[in-house]
């Protein structure tokens, strides 16, 4: 019990970090609307340069500190005039892809600038224990841990007090709370949102400078961090500093613990990752307990995702790209097959990201999750049943929709952001708790997949990588003219209305629910095949494809390339890491992370100046060309009996009545 | 007070048939009583007004029976079966359908695109339906317009006419006449004419008064979250105490 007790007030003082970017999060979220998931991105910038600052450049620890501190701030700031300014009146599926952007560039930076190793520790506040003179023996904290706690206090006292008292604290509540209003009073909504941005920044680089003392953080690991600060804001409502300090040092106190019982918890439970897991399903809970079945009437109506297009002539459309990518299966340079097959598998997973959000407006962070659930059911399959390929990619795609359909069911009470948040949520559940989990899916060490075999060709795609490719395009082409055929039918305009606005859509009857669920479940479907695929890929499979920060990359790269369409999703498959553009710009040792950072660019630039994706382009210069030509039909509409002819939705039902 | 409807001359040789009602309707928002044990009957064929001053939980009410909001006490009939517990969408394939006083459109979908959505969500419609609601409201030359770029007056005809298309049984307008100009309000009185001679029964909503007194044959005044008068228009016209409370101003 003494031990406990021991571990859990230095797991409480560990928790002070958390405070510090669920605070940053808060203060920008309430001034803007916007959940900033490029964040922690920011805290290793920050903790980055004070460490290098400190170490190899030789600079005093003060000036190191305060210029830290100024780049984070800087950061946010910049990214506030540039992005989010500019993105007021843009859909959340696009502010979130903005965040993501930021997210890549700024971890692409760290990785250009001060390479990919995590510098040693920084030893600011020392490591020596300090009695803290309560309990027999008495209990003992780190000098580091007790410099945590009241730098934390400290800063979370100042705040409560600044928004509290002051003016500027006050006018950023109010225009918070109604922008408009407090703009006719004379407040200038623009400036509060930078400062609150800048100051976000500068609580992240506090967090960075405070955690690079203990363990300097990397993009994978700052992500898991900034999402138990979500949880914390979120006990918080995004509203209460005070709530906020109690909460951070209760989750860092309980995983702690949860980590120190780890076997014990194990053993009773039969599942690993409690302690990683223990504050995603406080998110999960917490944003479900504040959920709504029936949607409520929005303050303000959401913008729009842009159109969805419809392929006309789908069987001549994915006709065409089957025989273009068949042919270039088998003439490209070795060298460039195995990105083509990883391409196509990404344009699988874009297309899922195109079904569920682009057309039914439900954004999920959980795509990949599905996919690797697919895979592992796939190798599982393989293996014990002794399936034959294709089979087991079918059934890896079917226990996929099925997962996703059970997934998908918060969407039935939460939306927008929230069911954003819960899907990243339920997605880094099943990272720790599933695919890390040894027993179950091997772990890092991964599974095994027989390579694949039909009609007695090899389709290893170790060894034969092109004819591995030509399976692989048959699924990716089939998806896709499956997407496109399925775009006509009538359920797409149904998920388009929900995705317009559901409480009209549910006024006419039209079931919110079911219309969520099979977006969610036909999405899981085409994710699981990608995945199963992925499985065959790679023969040994590693579940680091999967991991949610995948996703949430997948979800920028679906953005980038056009989320509402299936070129866009082409387009993705080519960007995604791994596929041809990657390998194109291979000729240089940082490959990656030239292609992370321009992506993460081209994200936030694409989210602001051209929403439809990079996929649209083509078919917008095809339309403007013949635009010159021809009139549209938008303008010459009006027929003399009255409806239009040129209308693409299908006619109204076919159920005619003999009355 | 409450008025009992003088039944006229032609009314008390058919008894009518009752198509909605609400029984004791309660309806608490934290401690804020919006409605206070409501009844309410809505005889079939008929268009019922509703009228009362700002916050006298004509909304709430809507809300209520269509299902948007979960009443905390009271009964809804439609049809001789309790919807009281059914999801909204439920209600909106037996019939019962509403607009919104903020419309809730599919802003970026076209004018075709809104109604065939909803016309796909009703098994009443037909492309006859479909083609005379259409013509109805001479949507016809705007079929292929997103609902974006329409005036604020056609974007309320769109709303309405998307509730039509579904051939509800029961369609609740709220407040369908909100920011219409005195000829386009004139020009949707006529419409919902139409709307009812199709065999529609028509809940109407609305501010104004010209528009309700003038279209509806039973009007409901509601006060403070409960029923304050009902009767005819002519009745309530000649109410003093709706009169006092409400239309004072007015006449």
């Amino acid at each position: 019990m003494h031990l406990d007790i021991q571990i859990a007030l230095a797991g409480a003082a560990a928790g002070a970090l958390y405070v510090l970017l669920a605070s940053g999060l808060m203060i920008q979220f309430r001034s803007s609307g916007i959940l900033n998931l490029g964040l922690g991105a920011v805290a290793t910038l920050s903790s980055y340069i004070f460490l290098y600052a400190t170490g190899s450049w030789g600079w005093s620890t003060p000036i190191a500190i305060i210029v830290a501190i100024i780049a984070g701030a800087v950061v946010c700031g910049s990214f506030q005039l540039l992005v989010v300014r500019p993105l007021r009146d843009s859909p959340m599926v696009a502010k979130i892809a903005a965040t993501i952007g930021l997210m890549l560039t700024v971890t692409a930076i760290v990785v250009l600038w001060f390479g990919s190793l995590s510098p040693p520790p920084g030893s600011l506040f020392g490591q020596n224990p300090v009695s803290l003179h309560v309990g027999h023996p008495a209990f003992v904290l780190g000098s580091n841990r007790i410099w945590f706690v009241i730098i934390t206090v400290v800063i979370t006292v100042s705040l409560w007090a600044t928004y509290r008292f002051t003016r500027f604290g006050r006018a950023t509540r109010a225009a918070a709370d109604n922008q408009a209003a407090a703009e006719s009073l004379g407040y200038s909504s623009q400036r509060l949102e930078l400062t609150n941005w800048a100051i976000g920044g500068g609580l992240a680089a506090v967090a960075g400078i405070c955690l690079g003392t203990i363990t300097p953080p990397s993009s994978t690991s700052i992500t898991s961090v900034l999402l138990v600060a979500i949880a914390v804001a979120l006990l918080a409502k995004f509203q209460s500093f005070s709530i906020m300090l109690i909460a951070g040092l209760a989750v860092g106190a309980a995983q702690a613990i949860a980590t120190f019982q780890s076997a014990a918890l194990q053993s009773a439970t039969h599942l690993s990752g409690w302690s990683d897991s223990l504050p995603l399903i406080i998110i999960i809970f917490a944003v479900l307990i504040g959920g709504r079945g029936v949607a409520g009437k929005g303050g303000r109506i959401e913008p729009a995702l842009p159109d969805a297009p419809v392929v006309r002539r789908p069987l001549l459309g994915s006709g065409a790209v089957a025989a273009i990518s068949l042919a270039w299966l088998f003439v490209a340079p070795g060298w460039l097959v195995d990105p083509s097959v990883v391409t196509m598998i990404s344009f699988i997973w874009a297309l899922s990201v195109v079904v569920v959000t682009g057309y039914a407006g439900q954004i999920s962070l959980a795509q990949l999750t599905f996919a690797g659930i697919g895979a592992y059911i796939a190798a599982k399959t393989a293996v014990v049943w002794h399936l034959p390929f294709p089979f087991p990619v079918l059934v890896g795609g079917i226990v996929a929709a099925l997962i996703a359909l059970v997934v998908g069911a918060p969407a039935l009470r939460v939306r927008g952001l929230n069911l954003a948040v819960v899907t990243l949520g339920i997605a880094m559940v099943a990272d720790v708790m599933f695919f890390a989990d040894t027993s179950i899916t091997g772990g890092g060490n991964g599974l095994t997949i027989p390579p694949a075999h039909i009609f007695g060709l090899n389709l290893n795609a170790l060894n034969h990588e092109r004819a591995f490719g030509v399976a692989v395009l048959a699924f990716a082409v089939l998806l896709g003219y499956g997407v496109a055929v399925f775009r006509k039918r009538p359920m797409v305009a149904r998920m388009l209305a929900i995705r317009s606005n559901e409480r009209g859509a549910t006024a006419v009857g039209i079931s919110a629910a079911r219309t969520k669920l099979i977006a969610f479940t036909i999405a899981g479907f085409i994710a699981g095949i990608g995945g199963s695929l992925e499985a065959y890929r790679e023969i040994q499979v590693s579940w680091t494809s999967f991991a949610f920060f995948s996703s949430l990359l997948l979800l920028g790269f679906a953005y980038l390339g056009g989320i509402t369409s299936i070129s866009g999703a082409m387009a993705a498959g080519f960007l995604l890491s791994g596929g041809i553009v990657t390998a194109l710009f291979n000729f240089q040792g940082n490959a990656a992370e030239v292609v992370s950072l321009i992506a993460g660019l081209g994200v936030i630039l694409i989210v602001l100046m051209h929403p439809e994706g990079i996929g649209a382009l083509p078919r917008q210069l095809i339309a403007l060309a013949s635009d010159r030509g021809g009139t549209r039909v938008k303008h010459s509409s009006v027929h003399p009996d009255g409806i239009a002819r040129s209308v693409t939705v299908p006619a109204p039902p076919a159920q005619q009545r003999t009355s | 007070m409450t008025l009992t409807p003088v039944p006229s001359a032609k009314e008390s040789t058919v008894t009518p048939e009752v198509l909605l009602r609400v029984a004791g309707l309660s309806m608490n928002f934290g401690g804020v009583q919006a409605l206070k044990s409501v009844d309410l009957v809505i005889a079939k064929g008929s268009l019922h007004g509703i009228i009362g001053p700002n916050g006298a939980g004509k909304s709430t009410l809507i809300d209520a029976i269509t299902g948007f909001e979960r009443p905390s006490e009271g009964t809804i009939v439609f049809m001789d079966s309790d919807v009281s517990h059914m999801a909204p969408h439920i209600r909106a394939r037996q019939g019962l359908t509403r607009t919104f006083q903020n419309l809730e459109l599919y802003l970026e979908l076209t004018v075709n695109e809104n109604l065939v959505v909803a016309a796909h969500a009703s098994k009443r419609c037909n492309s006859d339906w479909f083609e005379h609601v259409v013509t109805t409201f001479h949507l016809g030359g705007e079929l292929s317009t997103k609902a974006r770029d329409l005036s604020h007056g056609r974007r309320r005809i769109v709303s309405l006419a998307r509730a039509l298309v579904t051939r509800p049984v029961l369609l609740i307008l709220d407040e369908p006449a909100a920011g219409l100009d005195t000829h386009e309000t004139k020009s949707l009185g006529l419409s919902l004419r139409q709307v009812v001679r199709d065999g529609i029964t028509v809940v109407l909503v609305d501010h104004d008064m010209s528009l309700v007194m003038g279209e509806s044959h039973m009007v409901t005044v509601l006060e403070e979250g409960s029923v304050f008068a009902e009767g005819t228009p002519s009745q309530i016209v000649a109410n003093e105490d709706v009169r006092r409370i409400y239309l004072g101003g007015e006449h």
